[in-house]
């Protein structure tokens, strides 16, 4: 139990980074391209994203401590599904039927991992 | 037309160095983790620290790190040279490669079995349908989405 608890909390730092690294990218977009790195470093969201890959790392090991390596880096991928998610609900982007068919094939595999 | 021939080959072959560094990372970071005793109990932290072996916890770790850090920035140099929907089911490799190494390598001692084989080869086709000829809307360079 603690390795799924650290798993689900390790993919929650990961996913809160994404997002943040998501915001980030968008509000340089429009910037001037020549001055993006120093954009990047002075955004507060910028350092929030890189502490939560930390968080994100501390409790991977929690998991890699109790849990086989072949077995928690599959289940890791759980991540591209609640990316998803995130895509179509948080940013508002159309999601082709065959992504969905990707996610289920996906967490189909997760599902027998899991078991395994 | 020679050029960016030699650029996406380039680009090919760095995203598959950030591949097998990654499986490296997982495999050193597990190696690690497991000689750090976390079942004791920790009255004074400095002196846990030290009692910590440099070459079978501190250094696998270390390098773990570093194995990770340089495969996303071999991860973003690829970016930069192949599409997307060439460059992100690559990176489903990663999956078999990690439990052959932590399968075949004598330190691990992790079995093979069928249902987990099954499980990443439906990984991996899940990945393939859900990054194959995508949009560049849907995945920036930041969008590598776990470790």
């Amino acid at each position: 139990m603690v390795a799924y608890g650290a798993l689900l909390i390790s993919i929650l730092f990961t996913v809160a980074s994404q997002i943040l690294q998501k915001q980030v990218a968008d509000s340089c977009a429009r910037g001037a391209p020549t001055s993006a790195v120093i954009t990047y470093f002075s955004q507060p969201r910028f350092w929030l994203a890189l502490l939560c890959l930390g968080g994100a790392m501390l409790s991977w090991l929690l998991v890699l401590s109790h849990m086989e390596v072949s077995k928690a880096y599959s289940l890791l991928s759980v991540n591209y599904a609640v990316m998803l998610l995130v895509s179509r609900f948080m940013f508002g982007e159309s999601i082709p039927a065959r992504r969905w068919l990707g996610v289920a094939c996906l967490l189909a595999g997760i599902i027998l991992i899991a078991q395994s | 037309m020679n050029t960016s021939d030699d650029s996406y080959k380039r680009g090919l072959s760095l995203a598959l160095c950030s591949v097998a560094l990654v499986a490296v990372a997982q495999l050193l970071l597990k190696f690690g983790v497991a000689h750090v005793p976390l079942a004791a109990p920790v009255h004074d932290f400095t002196q846990w620290l030290g009692s910590l072996s440099i070459t079978r916890a501190v250094m696998p770790l270390a390098l773990g790190i570093a194995c990770y850090g340089s495969s996303v920035l071999c991860w973003i140099s690829a970016l930069g040279r192949l599409p997307l929907s060439v460059a992100y089911p690559l990176l489903s490799l990663s999956y078999p490669l990690v439990y052959l190494g932590a399968t075949w390598l004598p330190w691990f001692g992790e079995t093979l079995n069928t249902q987990r084989i099954a499980g990443i080869a439906l990984i991996m086709l899940g990945v393939a349908l859900l990054t194959w000829k995508t949009n560049s809307s849907a995945h920036t360079a930041a969008a590598r989405t776990h470790l």
